[in-house]
């Protein structure tokens, strides 16, 4: 995986892990792998992967059980609203960035509306 | 794993390392980070009592922590001996007892490096490599890595980073890593801990630095300059 330099990696993770649950890369109601195997898989220490899982507990994504490991939900719900706040976070950044070159709201949503028009043209 | 406090070590009237104090905790990633000079190989140098304080201490909370026993350590210079790449994997299993084996085989394989091959042939960069395996494959509970990524090219770096990863028990020890400059470590890092003309400028968690929306080099750099 490709990590953005300056947005901390385990949220990064974090996002990635929600988005092959909603798409069932990961099973809903299945075990999260191990701390050592995700470590292995994103190549990051196992302290990254302890924050994943730290906040994918508290978004109650995943629930961790001791002696067992982490439990994904089965509750579509949580994986729907994780999903969205993970978009809503990036339409954030988006939302940001245009202001910090002038552009105000009504403006956004015109050249959101001009770009997502020239984007289904393509 | 490693509590230090108070450590001071001067060379004449050069400072190494002046008033240091940290605990370095298990299972913990960190980069040393500061400018050339900064007293980064002192500190490392005292850790593995190469050579001796001035005031200060450094308490080792583990087992068998007589000098090297239990610290793996990489350090700035060559230590290959003349000869091929296997007769130095018998002189350093010779010298420490605990270099698994199946471990540094994997790592070499990984690397390319043949053990037939003599260490004059080999690149810097796979001299490197070859020191790091060796280093990495020893099951210790602090691993000490000075400048391991000096003077070689970005693929062997990458390569590096991964094996850290991969072959270091990473939960059960703790790694100090040290470097002049942050490439390509971000997710190696788990804690920076920056010094500067022999002091301790700063230490953060490499994922509170990027919560800030900062990169950990212009973070790096922003330290530095203020």
């Amino acid at each position: 995986m490709n990590y953005i330099n300056h947005k901390p990696i385990y949220l990064q993770i974090a996002y990635d892990i929600i988005l092959k649950i909603k798409s069932n890369t990961i099973p809903k109601a299945s075990l999260l792998p191990s701390v050592r195997e995700l470590s292995l898989r994103y190549e990051v220490t196992p302290k990254t992967i302890q924050s994943v899982t730290k906040y994918l507990s508290e978004i109650n994504v995943i629930k961790i059980k001791a002696g067992v490991g982490s439990v994904i939900t089965n509750d579509d719900d949580i994986i729907i609203k994780a999903h969205m706040n993970y978009a809503k976070a990036l339409t954030k950044e988006f939302i940001e960035s245009m202001h910090q070159i002038n552009i105000n709201d009504n403006k956004i949503q015109n050249i959101l509306n001009i770009s997502l028009e020239e984007e289904n043209n393509d | 794993m490693i509590n230090i406090e108070n450590l001071t070590k001067s060379y004449g009237k050069n400072k190494g390392i002046e008033e240091f104090t940290y605990n370095f905790e298990k299972g913990s990633v960190y980069g040393l980070i500061g400018p050339n000079g900064a007293g980064k190989t002192t500190l490392l140098k005292l850790i593995t009592e190469f050579i001796f304080k001035d005031k200060g201490s450094i308490t080792r909370n583990f087992d068998n922590n007589e000098q090297l026993k239990n610290i793996a350590y990489m350090p700035e210079f060559n230590f290959l001996i003349p000869g091929n790449v296997q007769t130095n994997i018998d002189f350093f299993s010779l010298t420490y007892d605990d270099l698994d084996k199946e471990v540094l085989t994997h790592i070499l394989e990984r690397f390319g490096i043949d053990k037939k091959m003599n260490v004059k042939k080999l690149s810097t960069g796979q001299r490197k490599s070859l020191q790091f395996a060796l280093v990495a494959s020893r099951r210790a509970a602090v691993y000490l890595f000075d400048e391991p990524f000096s003077g070689i090219d970005v693929i062997t770096r990458k390569r590096i980073v991964t094996e850290i990863i991969k072959c270091i028990p990473l939960e059960e020890s703790s790694v100090i890593i040290s470097s002049h400059e942050l490439h390509d470590m971000d997710q190696l890092l788990d804690t920076v801990v920056v010094i500067d003309q022999s002091r301790l400028i700063k230490s953060k968690r490499v994922e509170d630095i990027k919560a800030n929306n900062e990169s950990l080099y212009d973070w790096f750099i922003k330290l530095l300059t203020e």
